[in-house]
Parts: C-alpha cells; sequence; structure tokens
C-alpha cells in the first residue's frame, strides 16, 4: 500500500519534534554503543599486543611435558641447545615468523648486600629481544647488549625495592640445574617495565649465556616466535604441530591465546559491563522513543478514528505506525552510525589519556575502534529498538474505540 | 430492504447516572433513499448513525445492512464491512492532512488494496465537481471544498449507505447549500443512498424521507406518518433542558 509509506513518511516530516526527538534517542544510542563498544575493543587490543610483545610472543614451544611436569622438575623439561638450530629452521620454513628468541627461566634471589629478593629471571637473546619484546620500555638505562656479559634489566618494582643505581653491582644467587647453589655478578644496565605491575617488581633480565653459567646448564626453557600479526597465530600454531609431530621433535607449543589468562578474564569481564551498558542504553532509548511515539499516536487519535472509519483495520492502523517507526529507526540508525564512526575518530585523534587501569603501569592515550562487526549490532539493535518500543503506543492506538478516536479533538 | 433496524437500544453512563440515547428504535430503508433525521440537541441523531454505519454497537436490537447483521461481527470484520459498505461524511470534513485531494479520495480504496484506486478518485472528485483540485492539499482548500473531497472519498468505494452526521454544520449557509444541492443530485443520479442528521430544514427540505428522534425515540416519520401527540409537549421540555 504505497499510500501507507507516504502517510508514514509525510507524519515523520509533518510530526517535526517528535521525530527529531526519536531520532536523537536513536541516534545517541547508536553513537554510544559504537563509542563504548569501539573502546573496548581498542583496549582489547591494546591489552592484548601488550602482553604478546612484552612477555608472551605469540606462539611458545616447549619441550614435550613442560606444561605439565615443568614446574617440580624444569631441568627434566629443557630444550637442549643442540636441537636450537633444527628447531629454528623447522619454525621459519613453517611460518613467516619476525623472531624465534629462545629464553631460560629461573627463579633466583637478587641482593644489595643489605637485602635479598626473590626474582623471576629470564634469561634472553639480547638483539632478538629488542624486537620480541617491543612492549618493554626503558625507564631508566639503556638496552641489553650481548657483549656486556653481566648486565641486567631490572623491573621498576625490583630497582625500586633495592637501594641501587642504574650501574650498580649486585649478586644474583639461584641453584643450578643439580641442585647447588650458585651466585653471579650482574651489573644494572637499564631499569624496564612490561605495563603490568606484579611482573615489574619481580623481572630480572639478563643476557642468556650469564643465566645459563648460573644454572649451570646449556638448554634454553622456551623457544618465543613473534610473527608478522597476531591474526597468522592460529594458523601457524596448527602448522607448526604438525611439523614437530612429522619430524617427531618432541616440543609441545601454546598460543598467546592459552597463556593470556588474564587477558581472558578482562575480556569476560568488559564483555559483561558491556553488555550490562547496551541494555541500560536500550531501555533509555526504548522509553524515550515509546514515550515520543505515544504522544504523537495521541495527537493523531482523530485521523486514525478517520482511518478506522473508513474501514482500516486495527492490524492496519498497527502497521501504520510501525512503518512511521521502522522510517525513523533506519534514518536514526543510519545517522547513529555516521555519529558513532565521528565520534570514535574524533576521540581517537584527541588523544586524550586514558585513567591507569588496574595492576598497570603505563598511561595510553583513549583509542576507539571503529569496528564493522559492531557498526552492524548497532545498526540493527537501534532499528530493531525503535520498532520494538512503538509496538505498545502502536497497539494501544488501534484499540480506541472508533467512535470515541472521532470525538477526540 | 437495504436497511434494516429493529428494537435498537444504546444506553451511555455519565458518571452516575445511565442516559438512553436511544430507546427501541425500529427502522427500514430502501436503497436510494434520501433520509434526513431531524431532532433537538442530545437527542440521539449521531448515535443512531454511529450505530447504522457499524462504527458503534448498540445494546439491543438488530441492524442488518445488504442482508449482513452487523451486530455479530468482530472488531476486524465491522471495518471491512465499513470500508465495502458504508461511506462516512463528518461534520469537520476529517481529511488527511498529509495527503493530497486525491490521495484522500484514494485512501478508503487502497485500504482494500484496489489497484485501479487513481482513476475511480479522480472520477469520484468529477462528480463532486473537483477534478481541478486533485493535487492540493486540505489546508488549501475552502470548507466547502474540504467537504467535496470528503464526500468523494466517501462515495468512491460505491458503498451501500452513505452516513453523514450534520455535514453542513461546519459550513456557512451559501456553501451548505451547494453541498446539499450536491448530495441530493449524487442520491438523484447515481442512487446513492443517504442518511444525513441535521438541525437545518433547508437539509430536511431536500431528503425523499425525514425521521425525527426525540430523547432517543423515533416520533415521527415522514414515510409512516407516526406522529403520537403525547409526546409533543416534551419537545418543549428537551429543547429547555438543552438550554439550560
Ligand atoms: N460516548 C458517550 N458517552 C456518554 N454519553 C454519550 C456518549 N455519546 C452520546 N452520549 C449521550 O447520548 C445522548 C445522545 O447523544 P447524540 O450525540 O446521539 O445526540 P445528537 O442528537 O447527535 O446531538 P447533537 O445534535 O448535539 O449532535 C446525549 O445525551 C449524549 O450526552
Ligand atoms: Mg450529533
Amino acid at each position: 500500500m504505497i499510500l501507507g509509506w507516504k502517510v508514514a513518511l509525510l507524519n515523520i516530516l509533518r510530526n517535526g519534534r517528535r521525530s527529531l526527538i526519536t531520532l536523537a534517542a536513536v541516534v545517541f544510542g547508536c553513537t554510544s554503543l559504537i563509542v563504548f563498544g569501539g573502546f573496548v575493543q581498542s583496549m582489547y587490543d591494546g591489552m592484548r599486543e601488550s602482553m604478546i610483545r612484552s612477555q608472551l610472543g605469540h606462539i611458545q614451544i616447549y619441550a614435550a611435558g613442560y606444561n605439565q611436569y615443568g614446574k617440580a622438575e624444569p631441568e627434566k623439561y629443557q630444550i637442549p641447545s643442540a636441537k636450537l638450530e633444527q628447531i629454528s629452521n623447522v619454525i621459519e620454513k613453517q611460518t613467516q615468523a619476525l623472531v624465534v628468541a629462545p629464553r631460560l627461566n629461573f627463579n633466583g634471589l637478587l641482593s644489595d648486600g643489605k637485602q635479598s629478593i626473590a626474582i623471576m629471571g629470564i634469561g634472553v637473546d639480547a638483539e632478538k629481544e629488542v624486537l620480541l619484546s617491543s612492549a618493554i620500555h626503558i625507564v631508566q638505562g639503556e638496552d641489553l647488549f650481548p657483549e656486556d656479559a653481566a648486565a641486567a634489566h631490572l623491573g621498576e618494582g625490583l630497582f625500586n625495592a633495592l637501594n641501587a643505581e642504574v650501574g650498580d653491582h649486585l649478586t644474583l644467587l639461584a641453584s643450578t640445574q643439580d641442585g647447588a647453589i650458585n651466585a653471579v655478578d650482574i651489573q644494572i644496565a637499564g631499569v624496564v617495565t612490561t605495563g603490568v605491575k606484579a611482573l615489574d617488581d619481580r623481572l630480572l633480565r639478563v643476557n642468556l649465556p650469564l643465566a645459563q653459567e648460573l644454572l649451570y646448564t646449556t638448554d634454553v626453557t622456551r623457544l618465543v616466535v613473534l610473527l608478522e600479526e597476531t591474526e597468522m597465530t592460529d594458523m601457524a600454531a596448527e602448522d607448526l604441530g604438525k611439523a614437530f609431530r612429522d619430524q617427531n621433535l618432541n616440543l609441545e607449543l601454546k598460543s598467546w591465546w592459552d597463556l593470556a589468562g588474564y587477558y581472558h578474564q578482562v575480556v569476560g569481564l568488559f564483555n559483561g559491563v558491556f553488555g550490562f551498558i547496551t541494555v541500560i542504553v536500550l531501555v533509555i532509548v526504548a522509553l524515550s522513543i515509546s514515550n515520543t511515539m505515544l504522544m504523537a499516536v495521541m495527537e493523531r487519535t482523530r485521523e486514525i478514528g478517520t482511518i478506522r472509519a473508513m474501514g482500516g483495520t486495527p492490524t492496519q492502523v498497527v502497521g501504520l505506525i510501525l512503518l512511521e517507526s521502522v522510517f525513523l529507526g533506519i534514518i536514526g540508525s543510519l545517522l547513529g552510525l555516521l555519529a558513532g564512526i565521528l565520534a570514535a575518530k574524533g576521540i581517537t585523534y584527541a588523544e586524550w589519556m586514558m585513567p591507569r587501569p588496574p595492576g598497570s603501569t603505563q598511561d595510553y592515550p583513549i583509542r576507539v575502534f571503529v569496528v564493522s562487526e559492531i557498526l552492524m549490532k548497532t545498526f540493527t539493535l537501534g532499528f530493531l529498538i525503535s520498532l520494538i518500543s512503538s509496538i505498545y503506543p502502536a497497539v494501544k492506538a488501534s484499540r480506541i474505540p472508533v467512535v470515541n478516536a472521532l470525538r477526540f479533538t | 430492504m437495504l436497511v434494516e433496524l429493529s428494537g435498537i437500544s444504546k444506553r451511555y453512563k455519565m458518571g452516575d447516572v445511565w442516559v438512553d440515547a436511544l430507546k427501541d428504535v425500529s427502522l427500514s430503508l430502501a436503497k436510494g433513499e434520501f433520509l434526513a433525521v431531524k431532532g433537538p440537541s442530545g437527542s440521539g441523531k449521531s448515535t443512531l448513525l454511529n450505530i447504522l454505519s457499524a462504527l458503534d454497537q448498540c445494546d439491543s436490537g438488530t441492524v442488518h445492512v445488504g442482508g449482513i447483521n452487523i451486530g455479530r461481527l468482530g472488531e476486524h470484520q465491522r471495518s471491512k464491512f465499513r470500508n465495502r459498505h458504508i461511506g462516512i461524511v463528518f461534520q469537520s470534513f476529517n481529511l488527511i492532512p498529509v495527503l493530497s485531494a486525491l490521495e484522500n479520495v484514494m485512501y478508503p480504496l487502497t485500504l482494500r488494496g484496489v489497484k485501479e484506486a487513481k482513476p475511480r478518485a479522480l472520477q469520484a472528485l468529477r462528480d463532486v465537481g473537483l477534478d481541478q483540485q486533485a493535487n492540493q492539499r486540505p489546508t488549501q482548500l475552502s470548507g466547502g471544498q474540504m467537504q467535496r473531497v470528503a464526500i468523494a472519498r466517501a462515495i468512491v468505494t460505491q458503498p451501500d449507505i452513505v452516513l453523514a452526521d450534520e455535514p453542513t454544520a461546519n459550513l456557512d449557509s451559501k456553501t451548505s447549500e451547494h453541498i446539499m444541492t450536491l448530495i441530493q443530485k449524487l442520491n438523484k443520479e447515481q442512487g446513492v443512498t443517504f442518511v444525513i442528521s441535521t438541525h437545518d430544514d433547508y437539509v430536511t427540505g431536500l431528503a425523499s424521507r425525514v425521521i425525527t428522534i426525540l430523547d432517543g425515540e423515533l416520533v415521527k416519520d415522514s414515510q409512516t406518518n407516526i406522529s403520537p401527540l403525547d409526546r409533543h409537549n416534551r419537545v418543549d421540555i428537551t429543547e429547555l433542558e438543552v438550554k439550560v
């Protein structure tokens, strides 16, 4: 019924104030969802990349059994140096890895002569780690260089707990693989932060040879692989796993997805918060639309009475009013998308600093991603909510007895 | 008979009191009649027309229009019934303001999905002498022109009967005469059955039949000439009450 479409469209124009309020409500709702959704996405992204590029890499490779038994007997589940070359070749062949870096993890005590602090040590290939751990920031001092055999990076919290300066010498104690106590001298080359406070309080990074000397071993704990893009992880992990099995390398691997427990907790929490906010926004928008629509429909009671008198059925009246809200919903949602995208870009461009999240040690500017999935969901929601919130006014209008509706002035 | 009303009663509740708007009214109407319904204010004219047009339902009695017992119809069916069998002309025209004259006339046809609504609507506008104004909005039309559009809208579906509740009450006397002449012409030339309620003697003068309602009762019918004398006294009383 083309006339119905025309009436609906023209009624939208005729009832300017009502239409504006409804549109504003839909636009407000869409914009909030797009901006908040995009912000949460950027937060996930930032957190994920910072974890990958400061600790986890995309894929980690261990000797088979390490993740199950390595905690109790780490020395039995190491990757021997002799095999490193071969494994690296496989990795480079299977994936377009940017970096494959060995790490040797250990626990120890760091002493400045007066006090000793438990540390979480990592022996690293300094040159490779510059690429791999680009999200680790040097707060004081300089990079690790392989030539400085005794050089060490201390986490910021750890450094502050000690009474020491960059350049000072400290003693590092650990138990070797066969259980003896061993000690080496280290020199503070720099102070670093990973962005995670709990880690910064205990982190000590030294050159791999020093760590191997301390633990009296030539093995490494793991190989950390950095890919070009995080999206490549799943494919790469699958290919690698297959290649390792095929060549009987006796290795196992985990992706950042498996290792980032904290990330998943935060994502879960914020998805919950986002869901809750979505519901609140939708309720506000729905109430506002429903209210304005009710007023607009009541103002037109007489006209509706006339249509009913001419033989329009209650269903046709409901359809007519819903058609109006379909139009309003589409227009509002489109405007809302536009406003949301502009707001997202504007906020990102403004580079406001974000309040520091708990457990984090770095400030970031607020970024709001424009995510097509969120845009699509928002459009659908904006459209549906304007339709749904008009059902009550429409049904109510269609139920007024015709005689009363006609009497209405 | 086209219309068959028997024993119609309708009461309204006004605060705590019940008002008898219609009391046991019976009436039959043949096709092609032009019936004027007379009576003082509050006598029940509008109530009668509303029941005839299936806009309202009576409390007791039966209404048959074209053989259909409209008391039996549900809300949906009554809408369909109105669309097919009834044309209504309102005192205050009730055109849809966002639509042109032509679209207003097309509306009842499009409600039932008629394809050739436009030529039929144009013809109806021609019948009321307004084809020149087809594309104008109601706001651009005079009162008399608006009522002509409304009449075109009522006849475009070729209804069994057109009901007009004081169609000239909002018009000046000159325009009223034009409208009534038009109605008479449509009645004579196209055989459209009209029922018109009015206070106006000019209107009753044109009708082929006049009934008088008083206090909800049919007290006079020019066709059957029932006019019980004992009720005449009450005319003054009712009119007095209304004036107070
Ligand atoms: N919806 C209603 N609720 C309550 N009372 C009503 C209602 N409709 C009509 N009435 C009462 O019923 C009686 C008849 O009313 P009706 O409108 O039919 O009179 P009328 O002859 O059309 O009067 P008028 O010439 O003023 O239009 C009046 O007393 C009126 O107050
Ligand atoms: Mg009346």
